[in-house]
């Protein structure tokens, strides 16, 4: 691809790709994460790929970043990213084989492919065969969701936690985790008709004070 | 179905030849082929074999060759000087990156230098810019581009 990588020393940013015709000079944060330096890496391959000729300096809120704010070449380099590590055909049978969603195959999965937990959550909810769809919650309410294809669009995640929902434990630190619970599809869906059915949820800490929620729906909500 | 071998320039008329014959082998069906196979007195099951591991030996030698590749490519790079651009003045050298980022909004606000408590670039990875971008032969040693 005519690109160099380098380990550097970065302060105002998490990579950055210079480059001139058709070469390039990839620099990554050399500490941290191996995981989120690989990715960081295929990230900034991506905006080569993408948008060859252009220089990028990107800050660690624009790799993997997966809020529906974040700009349009940021996102594509993103997904070539996710393309990359997790290639589609690897995944897909790989994440089938666990027999339902959960984080502790997302785990497996995010060692297997050595990605982030947060990369691999989303790659599984895209490419999975289950209705699933994961929602980050911050302090101030709902940052970004995620869903599964098969699920339909009016199935928009609240702006809000609901005080029954394991997600408020961890949001606030009182657990690292909640095991998988059955609860009214009204505590993440404000739809007229929510409160007929149930979900399953499931909450791990996200990065910095937020909270990662694993819906699985079940088929009467896709209808 | 219209197969190109490489990128650009001519093609060999050896590889032409090969491009051709792989077409033809494309467009037969299942039964033509099996047809074919049986005709030349052939197994089908252990030709079928065979051509797999002859595709699996070039694919692994293709992929040894982008390696090398690759790997002659980084002791080039790392024998290359980095670029004396930073004993220019500091107003210079950041002059210079402005320049290069001209024409992109994002990029130029990203390179402005870190004011006091800023999200700027600092003085070290101003160098670094500079010196990729003498490596990548974008700017000569006075900053100038070529």
């Amino acid at each position: 691809m005519g690109a160099r990588v380098r380990n550097g020393i970065l302060h105002s940013c998490e990579a950055r790709i210079i480059g001139f015709r058709n070469q390039a000079i990839i620099t990554v944060k050399g500490d941290g994460d191996p995981r989120r330096r690989r990715f960081s890496i295929a990230h900034e391959l991506g905006h080569w790929q993408h948008h060859r000729g252009r220089s990028s300096i990107c800050r660690a809120s624009e790799i993997g970043n997966f809020s529906q704010g974040n700009a349009g070449i940021e996102r594509q380099a993103d997904n070539y990213a996710a393309d990359l590590l997790m290639p589609a055909y690897l995944f897909r049978p790989l994440a089938t084989a666990h027999r339902r969603p959960s984080f502790a195959a997302i785990d497996a999965l995010a060692a297997a492919f050595s990605t982030s937990r947060l990369a691999t959550a989303l790659r599984f909810v895209d490419l999975s065969p289950w209705p699933c769809m994961i929602v980050c919650h911050g302090q101030n309410g709902r940052r970004w969701f995620r869903r599964n294809g098969g699920i339909p669009h009016h199935w928009f995640p609240r702006d809000d936690l609901d005080p029954e929902s394991d997600a408020m434990d961890v949001l606030y630190g009182k657990a690292d985790r909640a095991r998988p619970t059955i609860i009214g599809a009204d505590a993440w869906f404000d739809r007229w008709n929510a409160d007929r059915f149930n979900v399953t949820e499931e909450c791990v800490q996200g990065f910095g004070k937020e909270v990662l929620a694993l819906l699985t729906l079940p088929d009467q909500m896709l209808e | 179905m219209v197969i190109v071998s490489g990128t650009g320039g001519p093609v060999p008329p050896i590889v032409r030849l090969a491009d051709e014959l792989v077409a033809d082998i494309m467009d037969m069906s299942d039964a033509e082929l099996l047809a074919e196979i049986e005709a030349e007195g052939l197994n089908a099951e252990e030709e079928a074999d065979r051509m797999r591991a002859m595709i699996a030996i070039a694919t692994a030698q293709s992929g040894k060759l982008r390696l090398k590749a690759a790997r002659a490519e980084i002791d080039r790079a790392a024998g290359t000087p980095r670029g004396q651009v930073h004993q220019l003045p500091l107003k210079e050298r950041a002059a210079v990156l402005a320049r290069f980022a001209n024409d992109d909004t994002k990029l130029k606000s990203r390179l402005t230098m870190a004011a006091r408590n800023g999200e700027g670039i600092t003085e070290k990875e101003l160098d670094d810019i500079l010196a990729d971008l003498r490596e990548l032969g974008a700017i000569d040693e006075d900053g100038n581009p070529i």
